[in-house]
């Protein structure tokens, strides 16, 4: 069985949406101060790094986090190469790259390939799902997306109108993943976020496994 | 290795959490002997691997010590036969001291 891990690291040097600030550590104890423990408090957005939207994010009195389906973040799953395509995916990306019939989907963009999510700062340009791409994805019946940047919508739309097409029709949303090494092709995704009570998104630890 | 205590049952937030918070049980010294026998992990529905009050803190010392992972907190595990898949994924958290997890078990046909 081999464990492929889609996280990205989450400290205080992590990449971040414009206006939310990177995550903080405090000491509580430590051992180097002669404590018996370390324990760190941490200061972190919901939407920091590797993380799942919950409905809540764009639509009034949507599920919180408590509330995810796990099942929907726990099985097969399609990551499917569209390192080619320059702009935003579009609908006839998803098309080509024949998507239809999963349930769960990975989009490995060139996000991944530029290791977007290691660079210090935030970029504007980075590869996120049209709109009409969001309702194909509804179309064909997909239950969980998954993106390689913070965000799957594209950010010169300030109508959100990526986001409110999954979260309204309930596709799982997941954002920041790190897909530059991982091969196209069949897995089983296992994507666990916080149960965070009354939270519009968690941080989540992602991994693929092959050969289970 | 998943230790049972009944623990979970008590939980709550607010005031009706203080009995969760009160005596609770724990592993000792005998964590020695989990390591001995190749554990890889264990779990607890308790607040923390060592009994409550624990001074010298031994099955944290004896299991961190040998690289053996520690879970706390969990919940439900009445609900799991005596073996189960069992996943825990913990945030990546760059320097923490450890992180909150989500876990849960797979069992077939369920």
């Amino acid at each position: 069985m081999e464990i492929i891990d889609i996280t990205a690291p989450t400290g205080p040097a992590s990449v971040m949406w414009p206006g939310q600030d990177a995550p903080s550590r405090e000491y509580l104890s430590h051992t180097e101060r002669g404590d018996p423990s370390t324990v760190t408090q941490w200061t972190l957005s919901a939407h920091t790094g590797t993380h799942v939207d919950a409905r809540m994010h764009f639509i009034p009195g949507g599920w919180t986090m408590e509330s995810l389906k796990l099942s929907r973040c726990v099985g097969p799953c399609l990551v499917v190469d569209l390192t080619h395509v320059m702009g935003h995916v579009g609908r006839a990306d998803l098309e080509a790259a024949e998507v239809a019939g999963a349930a769960r989907l990975l989009l490995k963009t060139r996000n991944s390939e530029d290791g977007l999510l290691g660079r210090g700062g935030f970029v504007e340009d980075y590869v996120a799902i049209e709109r009409e791409a969001a309702e194909y994805l509804v179309e064909i019946g997909v239950e969980t997306v998954g993106v390689d940047y913070l965000s799957v919508e594209p950010f010169e739309d300030k109508e959100f109108n990526t986001h409110h097409t999954l979260l309204g029709a309930d596709v799982i949303v997941v954002e920041g993943l790190v897909l530059g090494g991982v091969e196209p092709g069949e897995y089983l995704l296992t994507c666990l976020p916080l149960k965070l009570e009354g939270s519009d998104g968690s941080p989540a630890r992602a991994i693929l496994i092959r050969g289970l | 290795m998943l230790v049972r205590y009944g623990w979970d049952l008590r939980w709550a937030s607010g005031p009706e959490g203080r009995r969760f918070l009160r005596d609770w049980p724990g592993l000792g010294g005998e964590a020695e002997c989990l390591v001995e026998k190749g554990v890889a992990l264990v779990g607890c529905d308790t607040l923390a691997v060592d009994a409550v009050g624990s001074q010298e803190n031994p099955a944290h010392h004896a299991l961190l010590g040998s690289e053996v992972y520690v879970v706390e907190n969990l919940k439900n595990l009445n609900r799991l036969p005596p073996f189960c898949l069992f996943v825990a994924l913990p945030l990546k958290i760059r320097g923490g001291s450890g992180s909150l997890v989500r876990a849960g078990a797979l069992l077939p046909g369920r």
